[in-house]
């Protein structure tokens, strides 16, 4: 017998083990570790698991814990909406660009006034995302544009594969604007205030509004 | 001292502050008071607990963990081992299980912690397919499960 099966015959809690290593990982390697077999598919996939996985997924970024419905929601939604940022990185990565989705999108305008709670994130090399608390939706930026999509109503998508997230607005960045980001060299600087958002990115000694 | 005995019938005799880090332990020998008679731990070989007993020898004489740990509190899927825990887990794979096994058994939340974090550790960042190579683990999907969970990872196979 494999030795990784001890953990799976367990008399008095079987597969809690496997609960207790699937808290430690991140929804992407829970995913390929209940992709190996069956009694780890049935030791993974289920609501006590991805429940925590969405908690943490929430908590990572920063969003109002209320936003789901947990208790309420079957191991098929709370996989789901613990999967959308991964998912979300993915689809991306697939398109190569922040802007490649947005073309049709209007161009946003400037807001003005007063605005509350600053968040920061640092730019990766490939550009930044920002998921705005409550989890519908996402600002994205790289040296071509800043984007604001709507990932959908959260938790509420059946299929893994379904609605694709929407370019609503974005700001398009003339070339030359921004150099290309090495790792850690820029801010993009989020404020919220009820529903305005207001985004300041900085690069080198440019300063964009 | 406390006479322990393991499933291939071998006989311990520990330090009562060593294996009381041990909470099934500790508590059994609040409820039963001093006696002679040895613990029989049926699940635990001779080879495990000398190694569990390392643990605890090493941990001799620090405070036992807070018992009043909220379970519904979310850890930080902080994967950080100290060194001489790394070290101490530096073992084969079945050793690494088994002492999972026991320190889950013998009610070791820190050791258990430990365990776990090293298991992770190993998995973070891995394919299925790489994880099956590491742990020796047999695909046993009929061929439409398989179709299917292809097609539902498809986007996450960039990994």
């Amino acid at each position: 017998m494999p030795s990784w099966q001890f953990l799976s015959v367990t008399d008095e809690t079987p597969n809690d083990l496997w609960m207790e290593i699937a808290a430690l990982l991140e929804p992407l390697d829970i995913l390929a570790l209940q992709s190996t077999c069956r009694a780890l598919n049935q030791a993974l996939y289920r609501k006590s698991v991805w429940a925590v996985a969405l908690r943490q997924v929430c908590r990572e970024h920063c969003l109002f814990l209320p936003t789901y419905p947990i208790e309420k929601m079957d191991t098929r939604q709370l996989f789901i909406a613990a999967m959308g940022p991964d998912r979300f990185k993915s689809l991306i990565e697939g398109a190569g660009s922040f802007a490649a989705h947005a073309d049709d999108a209007p161009a946003l305008n400037p807001a003005h006034g007063p605005f509350a709670s600053h968040q920061v994130a640092v730019l990766g090399k490939r550009g930044a995302s920002y998921l705005v608390p409550g989890g519908r939706f996402l600002l994205t930026f790289d040296c071509k544009a800043l984007t604001l999509w709507d990932l959908g109503l959260v938790g509420s998508a059946k299929d893994i594969n379904g609605p694709q997230p929407r370019g609503m607005a974005h700001v398009d960045f003339p070339p030359g604007t921004f150099v290309e980001f090495e790792t850690g060299y820029s801010l993009l600087d989020v404020a919220m205030r009820q529903d305005s958002l207001r985004v300041v990115v900085s690069g080198g000694s440019e300063r964009v509004t | 001292m406390v006479l322990l005995l393991t499933s291939d019938n071998e006989m311990f005799s520990v330090a009562e502050d060593v294996i009381k880090r041990s909470a099934y332990i500790k508590n059994m020998l609040e409820d039963v008071g001093e006696s002679d008679l040895p613990i029989p731990l049926p699940n635990v070989e001779s080879n495990v607990l000398v190694k569990i007993l390392e643990y605890c020898e090493h941990y001799r004489g620090e405070p036992l963990p807070a018992s009043d740990v909220d379970p519904a509190e979310i850890g930080d899927r902080s994967l950080d081992i100290a060194d001489w825990d790394q070290k101490y887990m530096a073992v084969d794979q079945e050793m690494l299980f088994e002492i999972i096994l026991a320190a889950n058994y013998l009610d070791i939340k820190s050791l258990l912690d430990v365990g776990c974090k090293t298991v992770a550790k190993m998995m973070k960042g891995k394919s299925s397919e790489e994880i099956r190579t590491l742990f020796n683990i047999a695909n046993d999907f009929t061929p439409e499960e398989e179709a299917q969970i292809r097609k539902e990872n498809a986007w996450a196979e960039c990994r």
